[in-house]
C-alpha cells in the first residue's frame, strides 16, 4: 500500500520533536520505567533507583547500542550488547567506583571488553585504573597490543592513540607514568582504527593536534552516534593544551570532521547524535554552531594578529564577547588562537578574509 | 520603538483578556485534574486551525525579515549587538544551516505562523495530555505537555521547539519552555541562546486568540523580550501540507572547507538608520529604548542630527523590496 507522504513525514516529525522529551522523561521517570521492565525485577527498589540515577551518575539511553553516562561534569559513553560493554573514557578517578556500580547494575553485569581513551586528560583517563582492576577481578586479562594479540574471549583492551599512550607511560617530557593498570594496551598512530563489536562497525578516528596531540573520536556506525571526546563540548570553549601539542586549527579540523560524518534526520536535528566530552547530548546543528563560533573567533584574532596587536590588546578587544555568556574559559582559547596564529599557523594558507560590506568599519 | 507601548501594556492586555473570556474563568487544569475537566470540556481548549494577523511589523514578520542593524524594540545587550553586527546572512548558505527552521524563541512571531493546534489524547483514558502545534516555519513542530510531567535535566538534547509544559491559568493556557537550540530573537542576527526560557500565554476569545510570549535570555537580553501576536480561526486552513523538510544543496562552490561567513569586528551596520533617518544609537536596542521616557532622548537626538539632505525618504514598509542588506530566510 502506498503510504501517504504527509502521514509519514508528520509522524517522523512528531517523533523527532518529541525525542528530547522522551529521553528526558526516561531519565526523570527512570525508576518507574524500570519497574515495568521484567528484567529489573531481580533488583531491590534501592538498586532500581540507582539504575538511571546514581547520585552524580546518570544514564541516558541515546540510540541503538549507545548510552551516555553523565559522570559529574564528564561524559562517559557505553556501547552495550551481547558481546559485552565498550566504554569510551572512564571519567574522573573519584567517581570511578560509582561508575562501575552504575554500569554493573544498569547493564546486568555484562563484561567490559573495551575501553577507549579519547584524550590523556585526567577527567577522561582518571577512572582507568579502578575500572581495569574491576575487570581483572572478574578474571579478564588484558590482551591486545599493537601486534594484534588475539587474546581469546577472556580479554579486554584499553585503546588509545600512541601519543596518549606515550604520555601516560611518562615517555614524553613533562609527563609522569600512570599506574600500570591505567595504561593503554592497544595503540595506533594512523588516521583511524576499526573494530567490530556488538554487531556494529566502530571507527576510532584520530584528531591530530586538536586539544592535544592524541585526541580520538569514536564513531559507532550502526548506532549512528559519535563520542567526540573534548574536541566538542557544550560547557566551555575548547581547552587547547598547547604543551601537549594541541592547536586551534586542529580542533577546528576535528569539528569539521564530525560535520563530515553527521546526517540530521530532519531540518537539522535528530539523526546522528554526538556525545560531547562535557555537556548535553547533541546533534549536527549544535556542532555546527560550535564550529562556526570558534572559527569566527579565530578569524577575529587572526585579523588582530595581522594588525600587529599584542595578546593583551587582543584580549582587551574582547573578540569572544558574543559567546562568553554561553561558554566558560574564553581567555585560554584566545591565548591559544593567538599563539597558533603567531607561530604555527604562519606557514598555513591564510583563511578567507571577511568580505567588506556597505556599513562602516571602525 | 514599535514594541514599546506593547511592553508597557502587556499586563493590562492579559488582565483584560482574562476578563473578556468569562466562560473560561476559573477552569481547572485539565488532564492533571484527573480527567474531570477534560470530560466536561470546560478547559483551556486552544485547538483549531489558527491564522496569524500579520498587520504589525509586517516587513519583519511576513517578508524577508528586517534589516541588518535594526534592533529597535529589542532589549538586547552588548553581546547580542556584537553578534548581530558581525552576522552575515550568507551563513545560511552553509549546508549545515540551510535546513534550520525558525527556532522556538522566534517562531510564534513570523512568518505567520499559521498553525494547527490539536489535542493529544492518552489512548486508553482519552485524557488530554497535551497539544501538538504544527505549522511553524520550517516545520519546527512543537509539543506542549499538559499532563504534569517534569522538564528534563540539562544534559538531554535541545530542539528547535524546546521542551514545553502547559497549565491552565485563569482561562489562559500558560506554557513554559526551555531546552531550546541556539536560535534567534529576530531574523537579522539577534541571537537567542540555549539558556533562553519562554513563558507563553495563549488567550482565546472565541474565534480569536492572543499569544503573549515573555522570553528570558540571560546571555543576550537585558530584560525579558515581550511579544504579543494575534490569531484567528481559519476553518478553511489546513497547515501541514505534504512536506519532506528542507533539502540542502551546494550553493557556493568557492568557499574553502570550514569557511564560515561573517563580517569583521568593528562593522557598523548603519544602513537602516541612514535609510530611515533615525539616529544610529536609537536603532541599537537595549532596554532603555523600550520605555516612553526614551522618546525625549530620541527627540533630542533627532533635533541634533544633521538634516539628511542625502537621506532618502522612507518608503512604505510593505512596498519596500528586499535588498541585499535584508536578512534572508
Amino acid at each position: 500500500m502506498k503510504r501517504n507522504l504527509f502521514e509519514r513525514s508528520s509522524a517522523r516529525r512528531v517523533v523527532g520533536a518529541l525525542a528530547a522529551a522522551a529521553i528526558g522523561v526516561c531519565v526523570a521517570a527512570g525508576p518507574a520505567a524500570a519497574q515495568l521492565n521484567p528484567s529489573y525485577k531481580k533488583y531491590s527498589a534501592s538498586q532500581i533507583a540507582k539504575i538511571f540515577d546514581n547520585g552524580d551518575i546518570h544514564v541516558l539511553p541515546v540510540q541503538g547500542n549507545i548510552y551516555m553516562i553523565v559522570a559529574g561534569d564528564v561524559n562517559v559513553v557505553a556501547q552495550v550488547g551481547d558481546d559485552g560493554i565498550l566504554l569510551v573514557d572512564t571519567g574522573k578517578k573519584e567517581l570511578a567506583e560509582k561508575l562501575i556500580e552504575t554500569i554493573r547494575l544498569r547493564f546486568e553485569n555484562k563484561p567490559i571488553r573495551f575501553i577507549i581513551n579519547t584524550s590523556v586528560r585526567p577527567e577522561h583517563t582518571g577512572g582507568n585504573e579502578t575500572v581495569v582492576k574491576f575487570i581483572r577481578n572478574r578474571g579478564l586479562g588484558s590482551g591486545g597490543g599493537t601486534g594484534g594479540d588475539g587474546g581469546g574471549n577472556n580479554t579486554f583492551r584499553l585503546i588509545a592513540h600512541e601519543t596518549t599512550s606515550n604520555r601516560m607511560n611518562g615517555l614524553l617530557p613533562g609527563e609522569t607514568e600512570a599506574p600500570a593498570d591505567a595504561l593503554p594496551t592497544s595503540t595506533f598512530f594512523t588516521e583511524k582504527k576499526k573494530i567490530y563489536f556488538n554487531n556494529e562497525p566502530i571507527e576510532i578516528i584520530s584528531a591530530p593536534a586538536a586539544n592535544t596531540d592524541g585526541d580520538l573520536m569514536v564513531f559507532f556506525r550502526g548506532s549512528d552516534v559519535i563520542a567526540s571526546g573534548d574536541v566538542f563540548r557544550t560547557d566551555s570553549y575548547p581547552v587547547i593544551d598547547a604543551k601537549r601539542g594541541g592547536t586551534v586549527q586542529g580542533t577546528l579540523d576535528a569539528l569539521n570532521r564530525i560535520l563530515d560524518i553527521t546526517v540530521p534526520e530532519f531540518n537539522e536535528q535528530g539523526g546522528t547524535r554526538i556525545i560531547p566530552g562535557h555537556g548535553r547530548l547533541c546533534n549536527e546543528s549544535d556542532v555546527d554552531d560550535y564550529r562556526n563560533w570558534m572559527t569566527i573567533i579565530k578569524y577575529r584574532v587572526e585579523d588582530m594578529v595581522k594588525k600587529g596587536m599584542t595578546l593583551d590588546q587582543v584580549k582587551a578587544a574582547k573578540p569572544s564577547l558574543d559567546f562568553d555568556g554561553v561558554f566558560a574559559g574564553n581567555a585560554p582559547y584566545i591565548e591559544a588562537a593567538y599563539q597558533d596564529l603567531t607561530t604555527i599557523a604562519k606557514a598555513a594558507p591564510a583563511a578567507k578574509a571577511a568580505p567588506s560590506r556597505g556599513g562602516k568599519t571602525k | 520603538m514599535r514594541h514599546a507601548n506593547r511592553v508597557k501594556t502587556v499586563g493590562c492586555l492579559m488582565f483584560l483578556a482574562a476578563l473578556a473570556a468569562p466562560s473560561l474563568r476559573g477552569t481547572p487544569v485539565f488532564a492533571q485534574g484527573g480527567g474531570g475537566a477534560a470530560a466536561s470540556g470546560a478547559t483551556c481548549d486552544m485547538s483549531g486551525e489558527w491564522s496569524a494577523r500579520s498587520r504589525e511589523d509586517y516587513e519583519d514578520r511576513a517578508l524577508m525579515g528586517t534589516h541588518l542593524g535594526d534592533y529597535t524594540g529589542m532589549p538586547i545587550n552588548d553581546a547580542a549587538r556584537l553578534y548581530g553586527h558581525t552576522w552575515d546572512a550568507s551563513i545560511l548558505s552553509l549546508t549545515t544551516q540551510q535546513g534550520i527552521p525558525h527556532p522556538g524563541q522566534y517562531f510564534m512571531r513570523g512568518p505567520g505562523p499559521n498553525f494547527r493546534m490539536s489535542k493529544v489524547l492518552d489512548e486508553k483514558t482519552q485524557e488530554v495530555v497535551g497539544y501538538s502545534v504544527i505549522g511553524m516555519w520550517g516545520r519546527a513542530d512543537r509539543m506542549i505537555w499538559t499532563d504534569g510531567r517534569p522538564h528534563p535535566p540539562d544534559f538531554v538534547e535541545s530542539t528547535w521547539s524546546g521542551f514545553s509544559t502547559g497549565t491552565c491559568e485563569r482561562g489562559m493556557l500558560k506554557v513554559v519552555t526551555d531546552h531550546y537550540k541556539f536560535g534567534y530573537h529576530r531574523r537579522n542576527g539577534i541571537p537567542a541562546s540555549v539558556k533562553a526560557k519562554a513563558t507563553e500565554y495563549f488567550v482565546r476569545h472565541g474565534d480569536t486568540m492572543t499569544h503573549v510570549q515573555f522570553t528570558e535570555d540571560p546571555v543576550y537580553l537585558e530584560e525579558p523580550l515581550v511579544r504579543t501576536t494575534d490569531f484567528e480561526i481559519n476553518r478553511n486552513q489546513n497547515v501541514g501540507a505534504p512536506g519532506l523538510g528542507f533539502e540542502t544543496v551546494d550553493e557556493i562552490a568557492t568557499w574553502p572547507k570550514g569557511y564560515v561567513p561573517h563580517f569583521a569586528l568593528g562593522t557598523i551596520p548603519d544602513e537602516f538608520a541612514h535609510n530611515w533617518g533615525i539616529p544610529y544609537e536609537a536603532t541599537q536596542g537595549g532596554k532603555e529604548t523600550l520605555y516612553p521616557e526614551y522618546l525625549q532622548k530620541l527627540k533630542k537626538m533627532m533635533a541634533e542630527q544633521p538634516k539628511p539632505a542625502a537621506a532618502p525618504a522612507p518608503k512604505p514598509a510593505a512596498a519596500k523590496p528586499a535588498t541585499k542588506t535584508s536578512a534572508a530566510k
